[in-house]
């Protein structure tokens, strides 16, 4: 019998992926930020507990570092920016949501086929975090490849981090490096995130204060 | 005179039936050896015999029960709907269940063989009886190529066993097939799935089938779609169980895959038909696809070892394979009544018939349940078992297969799910609400032997689906002569006892009692209504948002009705959409169309993709070969001499040297 | 072992409790639904006033219908009431268990829309047969769903049983909570909206005929037959609920017959399905109804989950 701190990790990760799947069906930009801040909320949660079960106290740095960037400031700043670029709401795709959803599910068998004969060897005893880690991972990736809009690809490229972050945790819990890792790699983001909307702003809407924009190219 | 035919034919088939149960129940027939006086003494591969082992007793009893109360149904069928040549119609019906009948009993591959040719070329006159129109000609021929083209991958695979056993008798080949290469197994096996999938209407082979069996009278429709596609099942299972014993996980999954994708295929198609017996044909796709899927899923249990398993889902096969005769055979006798009374078959035509033919209605409603597996009828029972055998994929311990059968579980809900929707579809655009047309405003009610024979049938439905007992019973020696074991001990003949399931799943079914549930709630409710006062009833228009007198041309039509479904399965059904709009003069705007007109047409894809290319093929093969017809009689004989020489040469190098 | 007797006592009380509490568990819905709108709302015994006023009323028949329609509402009602027993309420073994599994229960539920489906043609009306082909259409996507659903409840406890599932997690206690039930539980959420017809997928206070759907369906019905046809949609949510709760929540489900345990256990059962509905209640409110062709979407994602569940189910706690 699993233990309750164990079942409760598989648990978070679990609800993780439906996010991450949930991702795949939205229509909304809207529902799309929210969903990703509840993902990110549950990967916190599955940090907390790592750290918790693992006696591993940098983590909690590392969950209240998502909690603050991922679950807080990332959304926030994401429904700014989409209600002043006063972009239409809606996720514009290459692939209808049927075939996202049923890719969504591939993507779980590929990645549980995949990741599955080196399971038992991550550090956390739950089965199934690194399965999902890397089916969000490419979940994220199928996002950014399948939708038009720079916004939605920059959420695919957020849950592509959750999904490393997760299988980073699963891995090697409780190192320095992951740490470094976690936030570098959360910092890249933000920078790809400033950099995207820049040059979309700079394509599509014109009439955007150029000056402003001129000011950060340097 | 067709009363005498029919009688006889009913006879017979009531005879064939009681011998079937006879050795289902435990009789042992001998094989007998035919010979015909005067023919040249047989040499071992063209010997004739017949042989009834419990399998062919199984499809004779299909063949018998179906058959019996078609005939009972034709008598009057013919005498009222068949305007010409009634007199071939019933020779040549009678000639077709001879043939049916001998394709089960045949012992030896010579008369296996005969009597596949005979079935097919008769049931091809057949399909052609109303050659005054131009569909059902088109249709024969079609039917008449594709049959041959699978008579030929028949013949490969039986031949090639019969060769490589050195035997023509079908119980000999089975002791001796088991010392075979894989490659000659595997080979024989493809030939089987080509040869006798084709017969059986599997997809992508059956094309053949929306286009024959809607041309034919209805009554040979009905046993065509009932019986005769079952033949494919039996050879099917004589090759693959009987003469090769089971085979390698491939097998199974193959055959799997394509039922799951007649079953899909075959039910989208008939929601996307309007014409009723297309319709039904469809359906027989799809029901030949969840046949295959119970036969396929059967091979890979026994393969993955465990034969308790195998046998519930060959079980399911075989129910599913009467349960089919049964209610399709009712299915397209009620469709023939519909169309024989209205002179149409498009559903846009008809409606309001349960005014017109109310035993009718009522059988074809039956009928329309147990197809869309809704207990307490047949259909759900057969389901019920192939979700077992589905699911007990879970004890099997290999991932590959648990995740498999979950998908095609999913898959199956599916089909039947829109079975459900394609009938409610037929059923209440056919024979509900106002008539659509004259003709259907003023049929007469269909002769009374029509009625009894679906009657019949539709009483049988809910027998064997409420006491599958019976018809597992029966299925008992072909399951053990198949799969070494049947369903153990869970099967009794009375009447609520549950359905047996295998120890690894825990569950039960006792369609008795749902049926006795089903029974009680409706007597609760009748009770309930006794009590207190009883409200007045009236009878009004229906509403109809104030519009004065509603008429038929409000009513939902098949096409609104099915486009819910063909919408969103639209990247399969790629339909043809055809908008004509004439715009009032001087305008642009869409809002002041005077008319406009919506046509939409599904083809079936493969027709392009596939199979084109092939008949492009032979009439390319065709052209080249004509250039040898000169018409000169020495290029004639010199064709005759350069064949002898060759032969000769043939002989010499490749043939044995006689003693 | 339960003596034939006493199964036929436990079988009365649970069709009492089922068709008893299946108005209220609607009134509780439309209660929520009222007070997040910051509206009073009707009282919470409103169905069952409504259902009284209708079985007393007259009924009219459309004069193009045939007995199709008079027989369909019985019909419809009878297969709810069979499949009350296929669902473990408050006792295991569930008495009459050996009627059939959830297969059996998904089969009575589709004649169950069959025969309503049938009798909205049978009017001649446009919107029955609007009604009638929306419905039939979100059975069949429902269906598929069901059946994964049901493989993926099903796989941990090796049975398709329903009381046979809610024992193994009666005995497993917290072991019995797992990844994979989280995602069949999602999964079967998405399915009862679809089932019982409520928000994303049709409203059922809707009083506009081209965004109904069961409503559509059931528009020529009056009197006598509508009443079945409404306490039927209670009674089919009581059901779906009611499985939920025994597959999702099975603790607290008496194992014995002692009086004492059987009234916690009735209880706490009440308790589970007036918190099931509020909580039904509440989702309502937060979301719109779709367009009609998103339902596809929302049995795809479904399926997407419980077939997610059953693969991890067997690929990945499996090998653990």
């Amino acid at each position: 019998m699993t233990d309750l701190g164990t079942l409760a990790l598989d648990l978070a990760a679990a609800v993780a992926l439906v996010a991450a799947w949930l991702c795949l069906v939205h229509t909304r930009i809207a529902a799309l930020v929210s969903t990703y801040a509840v993902q990110s909320a549950a990967i916190a949660v599955a940090a907390g507990l790592v750290a918790y079960l693992y006696q591993a106290p940098d983590i909690y740095v590392l969950a209240g570092m998502v909690v603050a960037l991922n679950v807080v400031v990332l959304p926030w700043y994401l429904t700014t920016v989409l209600r002043s670029l006063g972009v239409t709401r809606m996720v514009n795709m290459y692939a209808s949501v049927r075939t996202s959803a049923l890719a969504g599910l591939g993507l779980l068998l590929l990645a549980a086929a995949v990741v599955g004969p080196v399971a038992p060897y991550a550090a956390v005893a739950s089965a199934g975090l690194l399965p999902i880690s890397t089916a969000i991972l490419l979940i994220g990736f199928f996002l950014l490849i399948s939708r038009r809009k720079a916004i939605v690809q920059v959420i695919g490229l957020l849950v592509m981090n959750n999904g490393i972050f997760l299988a980073g945790i699963a891995l090697t819990y409780g190192t320095g490096f992951v740490v470094e890792l976690g936030l570098a790699a959360n910092l890249l983001v933000l920078a790809i995130v400033a950099r995207i909307f820049l040059n979309r702003m700079k394509d599509t809407f014109d009439t955007v204060d150029a000056d402003a924009l001129r000011s950060l190219e340097g | 005179m067709l009363r005498a035919t029919f009688g006889l034919a009913m006879a017979g088939c009531l005879l064939a039936g009681l011998q079937g149960v006879e050795v289902l129940l435990g009789a042992v027939v001998p094989a007998q050896a035919v010979s015909i006086p005067g023919a040249v003494a047989a040499t071992p591969l063209l010997s004739l015999g017949l042989q009834e082992d419990p399998l062919s007793a199984f499809f004779v009893l299909v063949l018998a029960v179906s058959g019996a109360a078609i005939s009972l149904a034709s008598i009057g069928y013919v005498d009222r709907y068949v305007h010409s040549r009634e007199a071939a119609l019933a020779a040549l019906f009678n000639l077709f269940l001879l043939s049916l009948l001998l394709v089960c009993v045949a012992g030896t591959v010579f008369l296996f063989l005969v009597a596949w040719e005979g079935m097919t070329l008769v049931s091809y006159f057949l399909v052609v009886h109303e050659d005054h129109s131009a569909e059902a000609r088109s249709a024969g021929l079609t039917y008449l190529v594709i049959s041959h083209g699978a008579a030929a991958a028949v013949l490969v695979a039986l031949l090639g066993l019969s060769v490589a056993t050195g035997t023509g008798q079908l119980s000999a080949i089975a002791s001796g097939a088991g010392g075979l290469s894989p490659w000659v197994r595997d080979g024989v096996f493809v030939a089987a799935l080509v040869g006798f999938g084709t017969k059986a209407g599997m997809v992508p082979l059956h094309v053949w089938l929306p286009e024959a069996h809607p041309a034919a009278p209805s009554n040979v429709s009905a046993l065509m779609s009932g019986v005769m596609i079952k033949m494919g099942i039996y050879g099917l299972l004589r090759v693959v169980w009987v003469l090769l014993g089971g085979g390698p996980s491939w097998w199974g999954y193959t055959i799997l895959l394509f039922g799951a994708a007649s079953a899909l295929v075959g039910v989208l198609y008939a929601i996307a038909q309007h014409d009723l017996k297309r319709l039904l044909a469809y359906h027989s796709v799809e029901n030949i696809g969840i046949i295959l899927m119970g036969i396929g899923a059967s091979i890979v249990l026994f393969d993955l070892g465990y034969p308790a398993l195998a046998a519930l889902a060959m079980a399911a096969a075989l129910l599913h394979t009467w349960n089919h005769a049964l209610f399709k055979s009712l299915l397209f006798l009620g469709a023939g009544a519909a169309a024989g009374a209205t002179g149409t078959r498009d559903l846009e035509k008809l409606g309001g018939l349960v005014r017109r033919m109310p035993g009718i209605a009522l059988t074809f409603l039956l009928g329309a349940m147990a197809i869309s597996a809704l207990p307490p009828f047949n259909g759900f029972v057969s389901e019920w078992l192939l979700f077992h055998s589905l699911f007990s994929a879970f004890s099997t311990g290999s991932p590959a297969t648990e995740l498999v059968f979950a998908g095609m579980a999913a898959v199956l809900a599916l089909t039947s799910g829109l079975a459900a929707y394609c009938f409610v579809k037929a059923f209440g655009i056919a024979f509900l609400a106002r008539p659509r047309s004259e003709a259907a405003a003023t049929a007469q009610a269909p002769p009374g032997t029509l009625t009894a024979g679906t009657g019949v049938l539709a009483g049988l439905c809910l027998l064997l689906g409420i006491a599958p007992a019976l018809a597992i019973n029966l299925a008992s020696r072909p399951l053990t002569q198949m799969v070494g074991t049947s369903l153990g001990p869970g099967t009794s003949l009375s009447l609520i006892s549950s359905l047996p399931a295998p120890s690894t799943t825990s569950a039960g079914f006792a369609p008795g009692i749902i049926a006795l549930l089903l029974g009680l709630a409706i007597a609760g409710i009748w009770v309930a209504s006794r009590f207190g006062v009883a409200p007045k009833v009236r009878v009004e228009r229906s509403w109809d948002c104030g519009i004065d007198a509603p008429t038929a041309r409000m009513e939902y039509t098949a096409g609104g009705y099915s486009q819910a479904v063909t919408r969103i399965f639209q990247e399969f059904f790629r339909p043809k959409e055809d908008v004509e709009r004439t715009v009032a003069a001087g305008t642009r705007w869409d809002l002041l169309t005077r008319v406009r007109r919506f046509s939409e047409e599904s083809v079936d894809p493969l027709l392009p993709s596939l199979y084109r290319p092939i008949r492009d093929g032979f009439l390319w093969s065709a052209r080249e070969v004509s250039r040898l017809q000169s018409g000169r009689i020495h290029a004639y004989l010199a064709y005759m001499f350069a064949t002898l020489v060759v032969l000769l040469l043939v002989l010499r190098f490749v043939g044995s040297p006689s003693p | 072992m339960t003596s034939s007797l006493e199964a036929i006592a436990l079988l009365a009380v649970e069709y009492l409790l089922v068709l008893g509490l299946a108005p209220i568990l609607l009134g509780i819905i439309r209660r929520v639904k009222a007070r997040s709108q910051r509206r009073e709302g009707p009282s919470l015994l409103q169905p069952y006033r409504d259902l009284a006023k209708l079985w007393r009323k007259e009924s009219v028949y459309s004069d193009t219908s045939s007995w199709v329609t008079r027989a369909a509402p019985w019909v419809s009602f009878a297969a709810l009431l069979a499949a009350i027993p296929l669902v473990p309420w408050f006792v295991l073994p569930t008495p009459f268990s050996g009627a059939g599994d959830l297969i059996v229960l998904v089969g009575l539920l589709a004649l169950s829309r069959f025969v309503i489906a049938l009798a909205a043609l049978d009017a001649g009306s446009t919107f029955g047969g609007m009604g009638s082909s929306r419905e039939m259409w979100m059975g069949s996507l429902s269906e598929p769903i069901f059946l994964l659903v049901i493989f993926a409840f099903g796989a941990p406890a090796g049975s398709t049983q329903a009381g046979t599932i809610a024992a193994h997690g009666v005995a497993a206690g917290w072991g019995y909570v797992s990844a994979p039930l989280l995602l069949a539980v999602v999964a079967y959420v998405g399915l009862l909206l679809v089932e019982t017809g409520r928000l994303p997928v049709d409203n059922p206070s809707t009083h506009l005929e081209l965004t109904m759907v069961h409503e559509a369906m059931v528009l020529e019905y009056s009197g006598r037959d509508l009443a079945l046809i409404e306490w039927g949609q209670g009674v089919k949510l009581a059901v779906l609920t009611g499985l939920l709760i025994a597959l999702a929540v099975p603790w607290g489900i008496s194992s014995s017959l002692g009086i004492a345990v059987i009234a916690l256990a009735l209880a706490l059962l009440v308790a589970k399905l007036a918190g099931a509905s509020a909580l039904i209640g509440g989702l309502e409110s937060r979301i719109a109804k779709w367009r009609l062709f998103r339902v596809a979407d929302l049995t795809t994602f479904a399926a997407v989950l419980a077939l997610g569940a059953i693969a991890f189910h067997y690929l990945i706690a499996a090998g653990a």
